[in-house]
């Protein structure tokens, strides 16, 4: 029984994940240095894992103020390049279509999350918006989820969670809920097999099946 | 003990200067007692006369001479080695310094050449059909007899042993009162006189020499390049020359003082203080303010000690040292600096490299960021050739090689514009535009590819040293046989004591402004050379500081090839 689907938003519906590593990227390059991937998936969906120290150990002290201003400043050059990722716009769609009650569950912030909902039209889809600002611990807890299942009224089994990280993954799994993982470039190595599901496509017929979407 | 070079050592110039004032002191004493001890060999002879009154003495004997012999005129002739002739001196009796000076023979001719040569005396009793007489000098003088000695200078060894013999010259007895001739008497008598002669014209002869050179090696002293300060014993200076009094900003009245009244320094003021009580100076540097000009001296010393190691005083060499102690200094923010911008693209090569390579099998990267990451690895390798050729052709200018120039006629418009627009590429923050007055020519002899390179130049630095952004604008206009091309910016600006030396290589303005703007200084330095020994031109800098800077510089629209090649050679 489906009663209400729930997406994460960085690097599931919208893939700043992968702007925020390259342009991150840029930033350790121009003083020398590689951002692993390895290393920056400790940051993807939440976690207390910082980047700017991260670099610091990497290449001795920095300017921080100077760094997060070139960094800040690539990532707003590149972002009025973002788009929702392919499918994103016709699930959503479908769904609302369908009667389906959708909220967003985020460990980023309302501004953040709302501003880019906004930017791509999509805001009006999703009836509510929980964020780093509503709970005390983000994922991999599952407090988000948990949250964005109360609001919607919907019980935590009948929801589906759309992820992309391990750390989402953990936290919807956590909360109860059924998850689809749909990984983009910076989290297709890494293992999702704790999902319910794991979808290159968002026109994968299993997730069709799983959201009773006709 | 360094000196600049060709210059003598002072020490032992000193030591010279201090013999020579004791043997000075000595010959005005007449005393040649202990002349022969150690210092140089004098010649001794038992009637010598003090040397203050050698030549009264000497005008008293020849006078003597003459009443003996009962002669009219008496002369005496000095052999100068130079001209290879015999030459009439003063004091002479019974001949006006007229006809003095013109009685000269070569030593190989008439009498007295024979009797400077042979070292016998001659007698002549006609001196008109003699064969032996010089008859222009016979007729000269009005010579009728006479007797001609030489004068001989013997050197003695401490027991009074002739060691040495030379004729010097001859002396002269010329027409016998009351028209009587001369005999061999006569002849003993002035060969006896001749020796006296001899002896005094010997010790004038030798004090003039010793005068001389202790004159000549003040004056060496006085004219090296170094500076030079000479404390006698008791610390009271006797010898201060020209370049010390213009490092101090001393007048000529040092002499006598104690160094204490003279020299204000400190630490010059220790230095002598130490090298007085006898310790080991070495060399020291002093920083030295004459007038407004700071200034670094380097300061050496040493105690001068005669050949029996008595102190005759302290020598110090004082060197200005301050341009080089620049250079040094340029030289190492230079190697700070090359570093720096060596560095700084090489980071980012290979920061961007190999992102891009770790990037690769995941596709984490878009295409647009790809190319974006390769095209700052080509930018930055840009940067890095430019900063090698820089230092390469800098390498070439000091080396004295010209950088091959390759002059055609090109279009200078053309080259402007594409010369902004890749400036306009470069940096989103500055405008480039182009402020032409009246029509530029459409053809110019140059090397282009140099033009290039100078307008690229100045460009990088107008947006370089304009941290905030703004205009940059290049003016261009034809004014006489030149074109005139300026770069203005809205910048930090120069100060007005840096506008020259910003051609200078290395030289960069060194304040809170430009702390953050790195660079190797090499530049400018290339940019003049270019406008300069390339295309024959000037260039210069106008500048307020907190406003902009604009450098400008004319360079000829027909340049004379011919000419330029011949200069770059």
């Amino acid at each position: 029984m489906l009663g209400a689907v729930v997406f994460d938003f960085d690097g599931t519906i919208a893939d700043t994940e992968s702007l925020e590593f390259a342009t991150w990227s840029a930033e350790f390059a121009s003083r020398g240095v590689c951002l692993g991937l390895a290393d920056w998936i400790q940051c993807v969906g939440g976690g207390d894992w910082d980047v700017y120290d991260h670099l610091v150990a990497l290449t001795g002290p920095q300017d921080r103020p100077q760094v997060l201003a070139s960094r800040h400043a690539r990532y707003e050059r590149d972002a009025s390049d973002l788009a929702p990722r392919p499918g994103i716009r016709d699930l959503v769609q479908a769904l609302v279509n369908q009667g389906t009650r959708l909220a967003v569950a985020s460990s980023s912030t309302s501004v953040w999350v709302n501003s880019h909902l906004a930017q791509f039209g999509l805001a009006p889809c999703f009836q509510e918006v929980v964020t780093r600002d509503h709970v005390h611990h983000v994922k991999p807890a599952p407090d988000l989820f948990l949250l964005a299942a109360e609001r919607l009224g919907t019980p935590v089994r009948e929801c589906v969670a759309i992820e992309d990280s391990p750390k989402g993954v953990e936290a919807a799994k956590a909360a109860g809920m059924r998850v689809v993982a749909f990984p983009n470039p910076v989290t297709a190595p890494f293992d999702l097999t704790a999902a319910d599901l794991v979808v290159d496509s968002l026109s994968d017929p299993g997730l069709a099946a799983l959201l009773a979407l006709h | 003990m360094s000196l600049a070079p060709g210059s003598p050592e002072p020490d032992s110039l000193l030591r010279r200067i201090s013999e020579l004032e004791a043997e000075v002191a000595r010959l005005r004493q007449g005393g040649t007692a202990d002349a022969t001890a150690g210092v140089r060999s004098v010649p001794v002879e038992h009637d010598v006369a003090p040397i203050q009154e050698g030549d009264i003495t000497l005008r008293r004997l020849v006078q003597r001479v003459a009443m003996i012999l009962q002669a009219e005129t008496i002369v005496i002739m000095f052999h100068d080695r130079d001209s290879g002739e015999l030459i009439a001196i003063p004091p002479a009796y019974g001949m006006d310094e007229e006809r003095l000076g013109l009685f000269r023979v070569r030593a190989t001719q008439g009498i007295s050449g024979e009797v400077f040569r042979t070292g016998e005396p001659a007698v002549f009793h006609d001196a008109t059909s003699d064969a032996r007489t010089s008859k222009d000098m016979v007729s000269l003088l009005h010579v009728h007899n006479g007797i001609t000695v030489p004068l001989i200078i013997e050197k003695r060894d401490d027991e009074n042993r002739v060691i040495e013999r030379n004729a010097i010259g001859v002396l002269h007895a010329f027409n016998k009162r009351a028209n009587e001739d001369f005999n061999d008497e006569d002849v003993r008598l002035l060969e006896r006189m001749a020796r006296n002669v001899g002896s005094i014209i010997a010790n004038l002869q030798l004090y003039r020499e010793v005068v001389e050179e202790r004159e000549e090696l003040l004056q060496t002293l006085e004219s090296i390049t170094s500076g030079l300060i000479l404390l006698n014993p008791e610390g009271k200076l006797s010898q201060v020359n020209a370049t010390a009094r213009a490092l101090f900003g001393l007048g000529q009245d040092t002499i006598g003082k104690p160094y204490r009244q003279v020299f204000t320094n400190e630490e010059i003021q220790d230095f002598f203080q130490a090298a007085l009580e006898g310790d080991d100076v070495g060399a020291i540097e002093v920083d030295t303010a004459v007038g407004n000009a700071e200034r670094i001296l380097s300061v050496q010393g040493t105690t001068v000690r005669n050949e029996e190691g008595r102190t005759l005083g302290f020598v110090t060499i004082l060197n200005d040292i301050t341009e080089q102690k620049n250079i040094d200094k340029m030289k190492s923010s230079f190697v700070a600096m090359a570093s720096h911008e060596l560095r700084t693209p090489l980071t980012a090569i290979k920061g961007f490299s190999t992102t891009l390579l770790d990037g690769i099998d995941s596709q984490m990267f878009s295409v647009d960021e790809q190319k974006e990451f390769l095209g700052i690895v080509v930018h930055e390798c840009d940067r890095l050739r430019r900063l090698i050729d820089d230092l390469l052709n800098t390498a070439r200018i000091e080396a004295g090689q010209s950088l091959k120039p390759n002059y055609s006629n090109f279009n200078i418009g053309e080259l402007v514009d594409k010369v902004i627009v890749v400036q306009n590429q470069a940096s989103p923050k500055h405008r480039v535009h182009k402020a032409l007055v009246g029509e530029l020519p459409t053809q110019i002899v140059g090397d282009e590819d140099k033009v290039d390179q100078i307008l690229t130049n100045l460009l990088n630095n107008a947006i370089k040293y304009s941290p905030e952004g703004g205009d940059v604008t290049v003016h261009a206009e034809v004014v006489g046989d030149d074109i005139v091309i300026g770069i203005e910016d809205q910048g930090i600006g120069i100060p007005t004591d840096h506008l020259d030396k910003v051609f200078d290589r290395f030289h960069r303005v060194n304040n809170e402004d430009n702390r953050k703007i790195y660079g190797t200084g090499l530049g400018l330095y290339l940019v003049k050379h270019l406008v300069e020994d390339v295309h024959l031109g000037k260039v210069w800098a106008e500048s307020v500081v907190g406003k902009g800077s604009t450098f400008k510089f004319r360079i000829p629209v027909h340049l004379d090839v011919e000419k330029a090649k011949a200069l770059n050679d």
